[in-house]
């Protein structure tokens, strides 16, 4: 073995591969430009609809009591709900309702809200198969307490009581988290499984260009029978795959980090945009990033060991497809609500990854748990790079006679 | 420079079975001699020249090559030998000056010693015009005098060439074949494979004929001739191969 011959073969495909556009798109473009772009224009794009969904006038039909001002004026002064007399016709504002013609259907008593002492039951009916039926529900709602309000309000002055019997008690939630755990929480859940998928993704065109890419090409035969044994070989691709890699999860680290903690509420689906001044602890960002190292060797060892098995880099990439699979699923794990790294699961490749990093970013340091994850990863990247050494003196798999 | 062995190959086939592409080989080739290994397609000339530069393990037998034994050493061996062949490609992404660097630190040489050796590479094989332009944009004819530096750039005294003119236009093929002639006149040994038998005839001092892995026939041009009656070598390859003669 030669340190020598392998850093020459690792910086050679480098150069190699940073000449190709492809390689810098997957390492580079994606996840510097690409993800954060998805996240913007999907978080803006469902922003947008949310607001217009909201912001919306919406019909609902009123059934059942007559339309008095007393009681609906507060109905139709809402602006937001155009609330119309519908007679007493249930049967047809259910089929207008079902048809999506109108929005709601708000059926009342014949009696009426006129009784000093009862309560009547209203039935808010809505459609909620449509996008707009939780929206109408919660606006009619908000209309309707409103109105209960200050009939109560009325009531109690007819018997001389103050408002305030109506509200016994106040209340209002602090969040004690701190703008850092705040960020964590929120970086904890999305990135470990990005990063972890983009450790992958960075590293597969690197890997399959440097193996089936060079069968195809017919540079393999070229190396091999130069002087240079094939340890070495495998060590130069090896690192420079690896590198790729991990300059790929560096990357995807820093823009996710930069555009969740200023971008936040742009995030799709994130109803309550908490403060905007999120902060991160650099230090766990970087004890993060030092995760993904044994991550990527381990990465490395299994794109290099099955993409030398194809002819070609088209079947290299189906080779590779069930690997991909194999990584999505336990990269989840961060995103399960509630999740945190066991004892057992610090054994456990990927997962122990996936967790321990949502782990550093939420701030709960369990430095046995990371050192595990550590050592238990790079053990494995160990054992893959053995492999790949092995399937590398094979002349079946290198030429397939 | 090369002796074999009882050089021998099985291939396992999931659906043939056992092939036997090499079967007991014994031949030697002699310093400064250029030697011609013909054949058909599949007859084992590939085969035999991989475990030569031991890109293959023989299953049975060895061979020496440039004074040292495939099995114990076969990483001198590759030192001191140079090869080119069909599938002996380059880096498209690379300069042809990247390439042969490359491959001269490969070969264990300094930086210094590699760039100086691209520069008389490069005036000896008249490379000097595209040095610096990528493998990609040269035509076939520059590759073929990129590959061939790259080849000898470690100076070795060994050249194996597997079929190195098969599937090149004739002006690429006789860059290869005046490169092959002026081995001789560097003294250097040459082992190449080919089923052209005008090159065997043209260029080889001795001449092994290999059929169905077996070695038919090892001598000179008229030594084979002799062997076989006959009175030239297609007519003589025939024979050694047990094919029907067609009359001129």
């Amino acid at each position: 073995m030669s340190w020598k011959k392998s850093i020459l073969i690792y910086r050679k495909e480098i150069l190699d591969i940073t000449r190709d556009k492809r390689t810098i798109i997957s390492m580079v473009v994606v996840p510097l430009i690409g993800i954060p772009l998805i996240f913007i224009l999907l978080g803006g794009f469902m922003s947008k609809q949310i607001e217009k969904l909201e912001e919306q006038r919406y019909t609902v039909f009123v059934v059942g009591a007559e339309f008095e001002s007393s009681f609906f004026g507060k109905l139709i002064a809402a602006d937001e709900i155009d609330f119309q007399d519908f007679g007493n016709d249930e049967t047809n504002a259910r089929a207008l309702l079902e048809e999506g013609d109108i929005n709601g259907i708000l059926i009342i008593p014949e009696k009426g809200i006129t009784d000093q002492i009862n309560t009547v039951e209203i039935r808010v009916l809505v459609d909620q198969s449509r996008e707009s039926g939780s929206i109408v529900a919660k606006k009619v709602k908000a209309i309707l307490a409103d109105l209960r309000r200050d009939i109560s309000i009325k009531r109690l002055a007819e018997y001389d009581a103050p408002e305030s019997v109506l509200t016994p008690f106040e209340w209002k939630v602090e969040n004690v988290a701190t703008d850092e755990k705040m960020s964590g929480m929120l970086l904890g859940t999305i990135l470990p499984y990005i990063m972890i998928l983009l450790t992958l993704q960075g590293g597969v065109y690197a890997a399959i260009d440097m193996t089936a890419g060079e069968k195809e090409k017919g540079t393999l035969e070229t190396l091999l029978v130069s002087a240079v044994s094939r340890i070495d070989i495998v060590l130069g691709k090896f690192l420079a795959v690896m590198t790729v890699s991990v300059i790929s999860a560096l990357i995807s680290l820093t823009s996710l980090s930069v555009l969740l903690v200023y971008g936040i509420s742009y995030i799709a689906g994130a109803e309550d945009p908490v403060g905007l001044s999120l902060s991160i602890d650099i230090g766990r960002v970087l004890l993060a990033g030092l995760m993904m190292i044994p991550l990527a060797a381990f990465f490395a060892s299994l794109l290099l060991t099955i993409s030398i098995f194809a002819r070609s880099m088209r079947e290299a990439q189906t080779y590779l497809i069930p690997l991909m699979f194999l990584v999505i699923i336990p990269a989840m794990m961060s995103m399960v609500p509630g999740s945190e790294l066991s004892d057992s699961q610090a054994w456990m490749p990927v997962i122990n990854v996936s967790l321990v990093i949502k782990d550093i970013l939420m701030s709960n340091t369990d430095v046995a748990r990371i050192a595990i994850t550590f050592f238990s990863t790079a053990l494995y990247a160990s054992v893959g790079l053995f492999i790949t050494m092995k399937v590398f003196q094979k002349e079946e798999v290198l030429f397939k006679v | 420079m090369i002796k074999t062995s009882n050089l021998t190959k099985i291939f396992e086939d999931r659906k043939r079975g056992k092939i036997v592409a090499v079967n007991h080989l014994n031949l030697s080739v002699n310093d400064g001699e250029i030697f011609g290994l013909l054949g058909t397609n599949g007859a084992g000339k590939t085969t035999t020249l991989r475990m030569l530069v031991t890109v293959f393990k023989p299953t049975e037998g060895t061979a020496e090559v440039a004074g040292f034994d495939i099995l114990e050493n076969p990483d001198d061996v590759r030192k001191n030998i140079g090869f080119l062949s069909g599938d002996t490609n380059l880096y498209a992404r690379l300069t042809a000056r990247e390439v042969i660097e490359y491959y001269g630190g490969l070969h264990g040489m300094s930086r210094i010693n590699a760039r100086a050796r691209v520069d008389e590479l490069a005036e000896m094989l008249d490379l000097n015009d595209f040095l610096h332009q990528k493998i990609a944009k040269l035509s076939t004819g520059q590759k073929q005098r990129v590959s061939i530096a790259r080849a000898i750039v470690h100076q070795p005294d060994l050249m194996i060439f597997d079929e190195p003119t098969a599937g090149l236009d004739p002006i690429s093929a006789k860059s290869i074949l005046d490169f092959i002639r002026s081995c001789r006149s560097d003294s250097k040994t040459v082992l190449f494979s080919t089923h052209y038998l005008r090159e065997a005839e043209t260029l080889c001092d001795r001449i092994g004929i290999l059929h169905d892995g077996e070695l038919k026939a090892i001598g000179t041009l008229e030594e084979i001739l002799d062997q076989t009656d006959s009175t030239n070598l297609e007519h003589a390859f025939y024979t050694l191969a047990g094919l029907e003669i067609q009359p001129d």
